[in-house]
């Protein structure tokens, strides 16, 4: 069974021009999918409307089966491209907070990944720099036995260093039965770990989709270069 | 779920709100120590002296009742951070049910209105007794003559007949003032949060004053149009003298009907508030 599926979702705000036209697409289990395009093209509004922070305007979404709803927020682990605690909590009150919310939520795991990162856990956020507070945040995310993560620009903000540190991480700590959708920019750094790939253009359609290695194989080039070939301006 | 909502958004709120309330304890200490001085009549002081302790008094005194102003503050930063905001993208992913996410901001809200007017009673109560303590300090009886005398003695003399009933009242009219007070306030927010992406406090601003206006206007129209002692009054003069279970419908119907009407506006308010927050509101 796939843990996405969208059948001709539709997604526009107030403007009334369509940010998602007619997307149908599923994706399988065990998967980690790259969620690429330019700027304005919708990858995050479809990662909201499949975290169910946006309702769609028509069409349908299922997670494991489920229509979008309040049953399908336990599944999923979602990751924004901003920072999003409330900064007056302290990194362990965030670690509590996860805990009482989240049955499938590991608190060892989430301790053990601040002590790898030294990340003082008795630190206020408010104090924390902005990569930290976006190390603590995918910490969190990632230490949820989710069965769909989805993970908006999760290494947009931080150092090279860090990026590595980050993908290692998502790589490491996520559970072959699960699925992980990530957008991003840097799709050079992330395309070492991506095992499908999604290219959303402008009005909100998919121009293209695959594996990447497929790509590699059937085109030599690099998803990277791929990219900007397709998006070339 | 409801309960650990409650929790983090109780203490959210009393992370500041105990410093307010605070506050109010000791200036209602200072109050009643300025008012003691302020009423003594034979004591021998200067004009600047006395303009002191009057501008002192009245700052104390704004102090006092500005807290339930500062708590609508409070909750209102609580739910316009943890809904409309980034903190949004938390708020709305737990897996709890949006009626969870309402019922305990409502909760919160009503908890701490009923803890601020408490609070202002009591800072009342301790006016008057640190004023009575400053009279027996200084072997006078200015205070309790003037103001704590009449005022108890009017309330021991009545505690078990009508005055239980209108406070009984007044508590129940009055949590459901704050019921509907809550509903406006969240209902302004979200309004304001569906429509607009920029300046949503001012939107809801102007949504309350509006909402405010309105619902003055239906008030008078309710009070004049359903003079109810008016009714009673042609009902009693058609039956010469006034009836015992006439009078006992007429206290009862001006107790129910306001908690009748708030309850109702209450609950539709709510309805809507719950369909923004579920179909309407897209966290950009």
């Amino acid at each position: 069974m796939a843990v996405l599926e969208c059948k001709n979702l539709y997604k526009s705000y107030k403007s009334g021009k369509y940010v998602l036209a007619d997307m149908s697409f599923s994706v399988p289990s065990g998967k980690i999918v790259g969620l690429l395009g330019p700027n304005g093209c919708g990858k995050s509004t479809l990662i909201k409307t499949v975290a169910g922070l946006l309702v769609p305007t028509k069409g349908e979404v299922f997670v494991d089966g489920i229509p979008v709803g309040e049953s399908t927020k336990s599944l999923v682990s979602y990751l924004p491209e901003r920072t999003y605690f409330n900064s007056w909590m302290h990194v362990d009150e965030l670690v509590s907070y996860f805990a009482d919310f989240y049955a499938d939520f590991d608190k060892e795991r989430a301790y053990q990944l601040l002590f790898d990162l030294s990340i003082d856990t008795k630190a206020r956020l408010s104090t924390l720099s902005k990569g930290t507070k976006e190390k603590v945040q995918l910490i969190l995310v990632m230490s949820r036995r989710a069965r769909l993560y989805l993970l908006d620009e999760p290494i947009a903000g931080v150092d090279p260093a860090a990026r590595e540190y980050i993908l290692g991480t998502i790589v490491s700590n996520y559970d072959p039965s699960s699925t992980i959708m990530i957008t991003t920019h840097l799709i050079s750094d992330v395309e070492q770990v991506l095992d499908e790939f999604m290219f959303l253009g402008y009005g909100g359609q998919i121009v293209m989709a695959g594996g990447t290695d497929d790509v590699r194989a059937e085109t030599g080039k690099s998803l990277d270069a791929l990219f900007r070939e397709v998006y070339r301006c | 779920m409801l309960g650990k909502l409650l929790k983090y958004d109780m203490k959210a709120v009393f992370k500041y709100w105990w410093l307010a309330a605070l506050t109010t304890v000791l200036l209602s200490v200072i109050a009643g120590v300025l008012l003691s001085y302020v009423i003594e009549e034979d004591a021998a002081r200067g004009v600047l002296e006395e303009a002191i302790a009057i501008v002192g008094l009245v700052i104390s005194f704004i102090g006092i009742f500005v807290l339930p102003l500062v708590t609508e503050v409070l909750i209102i930063v609580r739910l316009y951070k943890h809904f409309f905001t980034d903190e949004g993208y938390l708020t709305f992913t737990l897996p709890v049910k949006k009626h969870a996410l309402l019922n305990s901001k409502l909760i919160m809200a009503m908890a701490f209105q009923l803890a601020a007017v408490v609070t202002v009673v009591m800072d009342v109560i301790i006016i008057l007794f640190v004023g009575m303590l400053c009279d027996r300090i200084k072997g006078i009886d200015n205070f309790s003559s003037d103001y704590g005398e009449p005022l108890f003695g009017e309330l021991s003399a009545d505690a078990w007949g009508f005055g239980i009933l209108y406070t009984a009242e007044a508590i129940l009219i009055g949590l459901a003032y704050m019921f509907v007070l809550s509903m406006v306030i969240f209902l302004c927010l979200t309004i304001a949060s569906v429509l607009t992406k920029k300046h949503k406090v001012l939107v809801a601003i102007g949504l309350f004053y509006g909402a405010n206006a309105i619902s003055s206007l239906f008030t008078q129209i309710a009070v004049y149009g359903t003079d109810l002692n008016g009714v009673f009054m042609i009902f009693d003069s058609v039956n010469n003298g006034v009836s015992e279970l006439a009078l006992k419908w007429s206290v009862a119907a001006q107790l129910l009907i306001p908690l009748g009407a708030l309850a109702a506006v209450g609950a539709g308010m709510y309805a809507l508030e719950y369909y923004l927050l579920d179909r309407k509101l897209d966290l950009q």
